[in-house]
């Protein structure tokens, strides 16, 4: 017999509010349309469009998965990991410029080895940092299927190292495998958990 | 102390349980509690799998002993009931948790 533990409870309680597939969405979402902005020559736009579906995303939450799991309020060690989670995206979101400063200073003082060796290897570099921030995110809000993503990403770019496809199919391809793997998801949490029927909610006081 | 005294003594562990929270279906309950902030009867349905009228009859005893409390807030500008432990319910649990503890370390197979 397994013995019950209290961690054990919470963690099932916490995961059972990711099974929705509202955030495989989310970063689906914003992966494919990350690509549609690079293949438009449109990158500044990319940013933007992650403030926007942030807010999409909470109110999803609040109309599909609040209904049909019930309100909660997880004790403040697990907020304060959300927030760790939250805080790790947007010091990675500035430190993504840093490299860019850096190639650009370099290129401009003549130095060509650093832009050549991101020409050359670039796609592995990608790879490499994208499975990371993904493996790091996956550890910190404890959503194994997140490290799937982030093999899939290492995987992808790898093979694009090797392949001769514009870097934007890389986004559509994984952008749109998240963006399933979400649709699913969502699906059978609707039918795992149908919204409660109206004559019952009168018991609740 | 004879034999019968001492076994007795060791069986007193048991009745002292809080047969309250020692009931599996409020022990579900009080464990939940006990590992969030707060969470309404929607949240304590699907985790405990229980029928409204059969969590609702827990959560009464529960408040009635005051364990829990029952409170009526707003959240999105929308009423809304959420239950959370109280100091007593939590004292209590963790004072369940420690004599179960003791008494299990205690029952020996030799």
């Amino acid at each position: 017999m397994n013995n019950i533990s209290l961690k054990n409870l919470e963690r099932k309680a916490y995961l059972s509010y990711h099974e929705d597939g509202i955030l495989d969405l989310f970063i689906g979402f914003n992966i494919l349309l990350f690509g549609f902005w690079i293949f438009a020559d449109m990158v500044y736009l990319a940013g933007a469009f992650v403030a926007i579906s942030t807010p999409i995303y909470a109110q999803m939450k609040k109309q599909i998965t609040i209904p049909r799991l019930g309100y909660v309020k997880f004790a403040s060690s697990r907020t304060a990991k959300s927030q760790k989670t939250i805080l790790l995206l947007v010091i990675a979101g500035f430190l993504a410029f840093i490299p860019g400063v850096f190639l650009f200073i370099t290129t401009d003082m003549g130095i060509q080895a650093p832009i050549q060796f991101l020409i050359d290897y670039g796609m592995i570099v990608i790879g490499i940092v994208g499975m990371s921030l993904i493996t790091t995110v996956a550890y910190l809000t404890e959503l194994r299927r997140l490290n799937a993503y982030a093999v899939l990403f290492l995987v992808l770019f790898v093979t694009g190292h090797f392949l001769s496809f514009p870097f934007a199919y890389y986004l559509f391809a994984l952008g749109t495998i998240i963006l399933v793997s979400g649709v699913y998801l969502l699906i059978r949490f609707q039918q795992a958990y149908p919204l409660p029927l109206g004559d019952e909610m009168h018991v609740q006081g | 102390m004879s034999k019968d005294e001492s076994e007795v003594e060791d069986f007193s562990l048991l009745g002292n349980i809080d047969r309250l929270i020692h009931e599996p279906g409020r022990l579900m309950i009080m464990s939940y509690l006990s590992v969030v902030e707060s969470a309404d009867f929607l949240f304590l349905k699907r985790q405990t799998g229980f029928t409204w009228g059969n969590l609702s009859a827990h959560l009464s005893k529960l408040e009635d002993a005051g364990y829990i409390e029952v409170i009526k807030e707003f959240v999105d500008k929308k009423p809304h009931t959420v239950l959370h432990l109280t100091e007593a319910g939590r004292t209590a649990f963790n004072k369940y948790r420690a004599s179960m503890t003791q008494i299990f370390g205690e029952l020996s197979t030799n």
